[in-house]
């Protein structure tokens, strides 16, 4: 049937129930504060808990003070927000388990990653923290990009990357920063196991 | 170059990148240090085959899937009687019939490259040991029992035109094989 010839119905718009949209207000830890609404709150699995948890009606967010992320800048938060709210509504990826993990970047969020590898970091940082499954699939495929056509030698560079003896130092200097008895045991432990002694006592 | 301070990030969002990286890539940060390793270790890849192939090329061959294989030639033009020695030396990888880079290494040799790839793709052992050219020197067989010493294989594999001196020779040194094709 053509749009032409489809049946005009009159529809009566007040009988039909609006839902209103729930909206949350976060705060990040530089005080900026963001309205993110409940369908892209979903994103993130740590939030949605979160919110189901504590039971907010729409009265109670707007008279309660905005919920603290304490460990994330408002120029993260941003673009968390932003990508929630672009791909609300998704079905969040399960984790199959496959190696390596089918994953394109779609325009939006590549357009979104467009930052300096600081930025990235953080981004990463708070999707692992906020459990965004999608989020930090894409943001991990970035840098996982970074790597195409590298040799080890220059990985090394590309992702900092200690060498053997780099981290060897950093295990001694960590040792020798313990409390001193503790290391002592510790040694002592050593010292049995390679006289072939499979006990401390 | 730009910088990304991978091993800051928490374990699982810097596994999540080791995953997405292509195979090639996993096996070049596998070859960064001891840690890198281990960090590849723990994606708990595997292969269902690791080839070796002896031909005026070693190609080490490891199957990925069913369209993709993982090549890495370790010597290309071999005088075996001169093996590559345990200083730096270059290993090509491909991925399938694609190039994708020539790496200089340090540290490793043949048999610790071959040993690398068993271990991160948790290999059990090498499937098939061919030699596949008439050509080869008879003095080659004793550097190749070194590099696979200590590997369990499944099947030797001689080509035909090799001599019967040569044959002999290699089904006596590689005794640990499970087919002889």
């Amino acid at each position: 049937m053509s749009v032409e010839n489809a049946p005009v119905v009159d529809v009566d718009e007040a009988a039909i129930p609006v839902e209103k949209k729930m909206y949350y207000r976060f705060e990040s830890n530089d005080k900026k504060e963001f309205r993110v609404s409940e369908l892209a709150i979903q994103q993130s699995e740590t939030l949605n808990r979160l919110v189901e948890a504590m039971g907010y009606t729409s009265e109670d967010v707007e008279n309660k003070p905005a919920i603290a992320i304490e460990n994330i800048d408002g120029k993260t938060l941003k673009l968390v927000f932003q990508w929630c709210e672009h791909h609300k509504g998704e079905a969040i990826p399960v984790d199959d388990g496959s190696v390596p993990k089918i994953v394109e970047i779609p325009e939006f969020d590549a357009k979104l990653m467009d930052i300096d590898n600081g930025l990235l970091f953080k981004l990463i940082w708070a999707a692992d923290y906020l459990n965004i499954v999608q989020l930090l699939n894409v943001s991990c495929k970035k840098v996982a990009n970074m790597a195409q056509g590298k040799t080890p030698a220059q990985l090394r560079r590309v992702y900092l990357l200690p060498s053997d003896e780099e981290d060897e130092a950093a295990k001694r200097a960590a040792q020798e920063a313990q409390d001193p008895r503790a290391r002592e045991v510790e040694e002592e432990f050593e010292e049995r196991k390679r006289q072939g002694g499979n006990s401390f006592f | 170059m730009s910088s990304f301070p991978l091993n800051k990030l928490s374990n699982n969002a810097a596994k999540s990148v080791l995953m997405h990286m292509e195979p090639q890539e996993k096996l070049a940060y596998s070859l960064c240090s001891k840690a890198s390793k281990n960090a590849v270790k723990s994606l708990n890849l595997s292969t269902s085959m690791i080839k070796f192939e002896v031909g005026m090329k070693i190609l080490v061959t490891v199957q990925i899937d069913r369209n993709t294989e993982l090549l890495i030639l370790l010597a290309l033009d071999m005088n075996l009687a001169s093996f590559p020695p345990g200083q730096d030396f270059e290993i090509r990888v491909m991925l399938s019939s694609t190039e994708t880079g020539i790496w200089s290494l340090s540290k490793f040799t043949n048999q610790t490259i071959l040993h690398h790839l068993l271990d991160i793709f948790h290999h059990p052992r090498l499937d098939d040991l061919s030699f596949d050219d008439e050509a080869i020197p008879f003095e080659a067989i004793e550097p190749i029992r070194e590099v696979v010493d200590g590997v369990k294989l499944g099947s030797l594999t001689l080509i035909w035109p090799l001599t019967d001196h040569f044959r002999s020779r290699a089904i006596r040194t590689f005794q640990n094989y499970e087919e002889l094709t």
